[in-house]
């Protein structure tokens, strides 16, 4: 049978409330992006949007998926355990493709890919590598800490160049979403490693909203 | 070589002008501050009267350009923006 939770029964709801945060955060994000593109039409602050638009699907997604495990909040979900089964997976399928997207999306701003088509092709590997593999889990966090590299790479060269705290605190803060995906890696040695993948994620949101507010005190 | 300034660019370039001489410019000045050609300067502040970011004001002195609440609301705009996007890498 397929494995659905991951986290240590005394963990449960702890990791709902911080991804319900960096849900919220990221719909910030993905506002304030897409206010900016209203603006300036520049197609970047669109691919933000998206980028962080798709975070808030999927941790929304995985939140609803994970409070229904842990304490069967609709009792009634469905009367048949293989389509209650069928239900889980085809969420946290859903959840791991969307948190694949954003990522893909925010990828696209570390590297520029002109071509859409490019885009399009990964997009469906995407879909193969979460749908199709035997070990999702692993592969999931595989390309998310792969795609992470990336980005985190990206930002780090903006902060060398820029010098600002604002650039220390995104770069700071996509260092602690790569760092989880490794906690995450790791968890079939042992499910304390889920506490500290979804801190450490919920760090990096934070320092996210930090910046913004940031900004906004200016 | 600077690269051509966007049309965001241009307005804060012109707002920021005026609000650097305490919210109040001639035209001639402004000219001069904001890099742009006489007709180009023409035609960004008609529409930044008709966005009422700037008003006219003429008198004994002659012609001055001020800075509204409205264009002082899109300074500070601008500024988180550009702070945002420095700040994400995306310049």
């Amino acid at each position: 049978m397929a494995t659905f939770v991951f986290s240590p029964p005394w963990f449960w709801g702890f990791d709902a409330l911080f991804e319900f945060v960096s849900l919220i955060i990221a719909l910030v994000l993905a506002y304030y992006s897409h206010r900016i593109f209203r603006v300036t039409e520049q197609k970047k602050y669109k691919i933000m949007a998206y980028g962080f638009f798709f975070f808030f699907l999927a941790l929304f997604i995985k939140i609803a998926i994970n409070l229904q495990i842990y304490f069967h909040i609709i009792s009634s979900l469905t009367s048949s355990f293989p389509l209650t089964l069928f239900l889980y997976a085809a969420g946290y399928f859903l959840h791991r493709f969307l948190f694949l997207l954003g990522l893909l999306y925010l990828f696209n701003i570390a590297v520029n890919i002109p071509d859409r088509r490019a885009n399009i092709v990964i997009a469906v590997l995407l879909f193969v590598a979460t749908f199709f593999s035997n070990n999702v889990f692993l592969i999931f966090h595989f390309v998310a800490a792969l795609f992470l590299i990336i980005i985190f790479w990206h930002f780090m060269h903006n902060c060398q160049e820029k010098k600002t705290p604002a650039s220390e605190i995104v770069a700071l803060s996509f260092f602690l979403l790569l760092l989880s995906q490794f906690f995450f890696l790791f968890i079939p040695v042992t499910n304390q490693l889920y506490v500290l993948g979804e801190v450490s994620q919920f760090f990096g949101f934070l320092l996210l909203l930090l910046n913004h507010v940031v900004i906004f005190k200016k | 070589m600077s690269a051509r300034r966007t049309k965001l660019e241009i307005i804060h370039d012109i707002l920021r002008a005026i609000q650097e001489k305490n919210g109040k410019i001639k035209p001639t000045h402004l000219l001069y501050k904001s890099n742009l050609s006489y007709q180009k300067m023409k035609q960004s502040l008609e529409e930044l009267v008709e966005k009422q970011m700037v008003r006219e004001e003429k008198n004994k002195h002659g012609a001055y350009i001020l800075i509204t609440e409205q264009g002082l609301k899109f300074l500070q705009e601008y500024r988180r923006m550009k702070a945002f996007t420095e700040s994400f890498g995306l310049t």
